[in-house]
């Protein structure tokens, strides 16, 4: 509702992701990337911080290994689960599980695999885009296997070896899928 | 019970079965409920309404009492002289071209475009917009469960038995493992290889007994729901013990807008006339709707550097047609019949097709149809000459593989996939024809044809006898 002539005020409030927007394409009226990509990477972070309950959002626009423009507004944060657990990494957590439980000679209990959460990266789009792997790696090549946060003394995951995003898609009825996409080929993971 | 057996029965047989009846649920005469029933929304009563219009009948004529033709008359007559208003309430929303949708935000608009005929999508739920029940359940305001956390619920199951039967296969190929090393061990030692037999066959038992012991797991696997449809008859998610606790002291903003497709906006303010849609607060009409949907689904950040904003006012005049295959025309096209024929029509972009056809709405059932819609260009004007032919059929043409993965998502989620052709007319917008580039919309949408083709997977074993 930039554009509103004063004194015409709009007969439908706006909602809440639509104020968002708006207050901070203003904020960043010189953004370096266009106004439209900023606006989607707000919808996203909009979107994972009230309906999936992430913490710690933001949104970067120079990747953090070389300080160069990134191909988009990327976001990060933190989900309350973990969304990837290594095949191998699995392994090692149920072993661990198992020993305590057996342990605890309560054969009742359930196996209990405490996994601590994992900043993410996400690359948001739109449905009528066309990617392709060329622009993939673009993305890739330039953000770092974790995403940087405030905390630096979090030991680091020794599974975590290559570059992951979360391909956030959205659609025009408000729906965002999101899919892992690894940098390369991975492990297959136990379904 | 006590009261049905007080009552004059009929027949003897009645009260010594009503222990019996009572026990099968079967209601009485009296209307008293036997068993207690689950509390759950009537759904019936609250989606009663298929779509958000008034509709006014003509009083029923009984042929053996003419009276009723005057109540049939005085309907007609009042009825000409001051026509019914309908739809009585005409809901509001806006075009927000930062984010390419249309948001409907007054909460009575929201509940009444839900309840009335499944509009939209809440921005922040999977279907019914709930995101404030939710949010107020999280801090303990509300005692309630949303189908939301049914499915995470389900899931946090799921996983936990995935966990189990991982754990137990890993056991199972340790097992071998060691058997397989003991079988080394035992050949290297023993070169006649006399006692390594037993030993082999020992390890090989136990294997199986594992191995069987993880298909007893595997049997007991909750019965996998293929994808999470929409808010369906999750009953739990009703089992809605409203202990209404009042709001507290602090209030939570809702961060939810209901959103609508711009198909279902330009069919509610187009052919329903129910709804007004604005952009920065001016009220556009259905040719302005037209043209502006279909320039946005054509709008790519990719393609041009600039926004949709400053794109927009040089469309409806400078040389950008509509072209005749635009997106947005030939979805709604199919859009338009299906709603038409009764159906519920969603889109759905986690099943990969457009949209999904629900027989009365997501609340009563599962979504029979899934649609993929396909353009054809048989009309002559697009075998005129060779570009044309070959640009078409580089648009038409799909391969094996596409259509095998489309259909094969739709059969893991038991719905059947229906290709919708949509007929391409020959270009009809030629530009700037008139000043203000208005458009007969019902004229344009009389030139597309529709055609249907349901598939199914046929395999032998499910399709004997």
């Amino acid at each position: 509702m930039t554009t509103l002539p004063p004194g015409l005020k709009p007969a439908v409030l706006p909602s809440p992701l639509q104020n968002l927007i708006v207050e901070k394409l203003e904020q960043s009226a010189d953004s370096v990337h266009l106004s439209d990509l900023h606006a989607l990477a707000l919808q996203v972070e909009h979107n994972l911080r009230y309906q999936h309950s992430w913490t710690d959002l933001h949104i970067h626009t120079h990747s953090p290994i070389s300080n160069q423009l990134l191909p988009r507004p990327l976001v990060s944060g933190l989900p309350p689960q973990r969304l990837y657990i290594h095949p191998d990494e699995q392994i090692e957590l149920l072993k661990n599980a198992d020993r305590k439980r057996k342990a605890s000679k309560q054969a009742q209990d359930t196996l209990d695999v405490e996994v601590a959460p994992e900043p993410e990266w996400v690359l948001p789009t739109r449905l009528n885009e066309k990617w392709t792997l060329r622009r993939l790696s673009d993305v890739f090549n330039a953000i770092s296997i974790v995403p940087p946060t405030a905390d630096e003394n979090g030991t680091p995951n020794p599974w975590r070896t290559t570059k992951r995003v979360l391909l956030a898609t959205t659609d025009s009825d408000s729906t965002i899928t999101y899919y892992i996409v690894h940098d390369g080929v991975v492990k297959p993971r136990q379904n | 019970m006590a009261s049905t057996a007080h009552q004059p029965s009929n027949s003897p047989v009645q009260s010594s079965d009503v222990a019996d009846a009572g026990a099968k649920g079967v209601p009485k005469d009296n209307g008293k409920p036997n068993v207690p029933r689950e509390k759950r929304p009537n759904y019936a009563q609250i989606h009663s309404r298929p779509l958000p219009i008034d509709v006014y009948p003509l009083p029923a004529f009984i042929p053996h009492n003419p009276l009723s033709i005057v109540r049939v008359a005085i309907a007609l007559i009042s009825q000409t002289l001051w026509p019914p208003i309908s739809p009585l309430v005409i809901h509001e929303a806006y075009f927000s071209s930062q984010t390419l949708s249309i948001h409907v935000t007054d909460p009575q608009s929201v509940r009444a475009l839900w309840e009335q005929g499944f509009w939209g999508k809440g921005s922040l739920s999977r279907s019914e917009p709930r995101w404030l029940d939710m949010e107020k359940r999280k801090r303990g305001l509300k005692a309630m469960q949303t189908s939301e956390e049914y499915t995470a619920q389900r899931r946090r199951e799921r996983r936990q038995f995935k966990l189990e039967r991982a754990r137990l296969e890993r056991e199972a190929i340790e097992e071998q493992r060691r058997a397989e090393a003991r079988l080394a061990e035992a050949s290297s030692l023993d070169a006649t290889g006399n006692d390594a037999e037993p030993t082999t066959s020992d390890g090989v038992v136990q294997t199986e007994a594992l191995i069987s012991k993880v298909d007893a797991a595997s049997m007991s696997e909750p019965e996998f729901v293929p994808a999470d449809d929409d808010v369906t008859k999750e009953t739990e998610e009703d089992l809605v013990a409203e202990s209404s606790v009042e709001d507290g002291p602090f209030e939570i903003q809702n961060q939810e807008h209901l959103q609508l497709t711009m198909e279902e906006a330009f069919f509610l303010s187009y052919a329903l006339g129910a709804l007004k849609v604005e952009r920065q607060g001016i009220h556009q009409s259905s040719s302005q709707l037209l043209r502006l949907f279909c320039a946005s689904s054509t709008f790519s950040t990719l393609q041009s550097p600039q926004t949709l904003e400053e794109v927009l006012p040089r469309t409806p005049i400078f040389g950008n047609p509509i072209a005749p295959d635009n997106p947005f025309l030939l979805k709604y096209v199919v859009f338009h019949h299906f709603r038409s024929l009764g159906w519920v029509v969603r889109a759905n972009i986690k099943f990969a097709v457009d949209f999904l056809l629900y027989n009365r709405g997501p609340a009563f059932s599962h979504a029979e149809f899934a649609v993929m819609v396909l353009p054809s260009y048989s009309h002559p004007y697009w075998s005129e000459t060779t570009e044309r032919r070959e640009e078409c059929k580089k648009k038409e043409s799909r391969d094996w593989w596409w259509l095998h993965r489309v259909n094969r998502v739709q059969g893991l989620a038991h719905k059947s996939l229906m290709l919708v052709y949509v007929e391409v007319p020959p270009p009809w917008d030629k530009g700037g024809q008139s000043q203000d580039g208005k458009l007969d919309v019902g004229d344009i949408l009389k030139r597309y044809k529709v055609r249907e083709f349901v598939l199914g997977r046929w395999t032998p074993n499910r399709h004997r006898g």
